[in-house]
């Protein structure tokens, strides 16, 4: 039983190694900062939570388990928030015209129907 | 230089992803060895970054990586020792990475 619990555990952890990989490469090949912190946010967190469920699972004591599901809940509730804060840093940086790209209806074309 | 910084950087990553592949070797070390080869292509992208923003994003992926190595040793040794540790980083991770972003920003730290 136990054998067969840290195979799943250890394929998760390696998974979960694979896809911090896959996120530290797409830091690379992205152009603009706002991909990055999405990639660092969405997936580089789901890596971080396949090697949590995986050291859960493969270290059968409670006390790990407990406290590593702590850690995981601090960086998922922590790391949206960091995301909005430097996603705003970024669009101030920008500048705040090229916000305003967006089409505005044409007020004078309405007609009463 | 830009471009010897680049092709130093390129080469220490292509490396470290070579290192990991060849051999059999136990699945611990090949744990290891996948992580530090994400943590030192963020750490490219940490050097060779336009802006803060993209090195404040390198930051929290390097970040994270060390919770994770702090998790994964806490589960091999069964000691819920490391996951302290981990929980402490990932707080001031978090703390670092608002404090760059509120800088970028052009507030005051303290208001």
């Amino acid at each position: 039983m136990h054998e067969t619990t840290s195979f799943i555990a250890i394929a998760l952890m390696l998974t979960g190694g694979g896809c911090s990989v896959v996120s530290a490469v797409s830091l690379l090949r992205f152009d603009s900062a706002a991909p990055r912190i999405a990639v660092s946010t969405k997936l580089h967190v789901f890596a971080s939570m396949l090697i949590v469920a995986g050291a859960v699972l493969y270290a059968e004591s409670m006390a790990v388990g407990l406290k590593a599901l702590c850690c995981l809940c601090l960086t998922l509730i922590t790391a949206p928030v960091e995301a909005h804060a430097l996603l705003r840093a970024w669009h101030k940086q920008r500048g705040h015209g090229q916000s305003h790209g967006a089409p505005q209806p044409n007020s004078g074309h309405h007609e009463h129907l | 230089m830009r471009l010897l910084r680049y092709i130093g950087a390129v080469a220490l990553a292509i490396g470290l992803v070579a290192a990991h592949v060849t051999g059999s070797v136990p699945w611990h070390e090949r744990l290891y060895s996948l992580m530090l080869c994400a943590s030192f292509l963020a750490l490219l992208r940490l050097m060779i970054g336009p802006t803060s923003i993209d090195r404040a994003a390198a930051l929290k992926v390097i970040s994270v990586i060390i919770v994770n190595f702090g998790i994964i040793l806490a589960a091999l040794t069964h000691q819920s020792l490391y996951v302290d540790i981990s929980i402490a980083w990932a707080f001031q991770a978090f703390i670092g990475s608002l404090v760059i972003a509120k800088y970028c920003e052009g507030k005051r730290l303290d208001a």
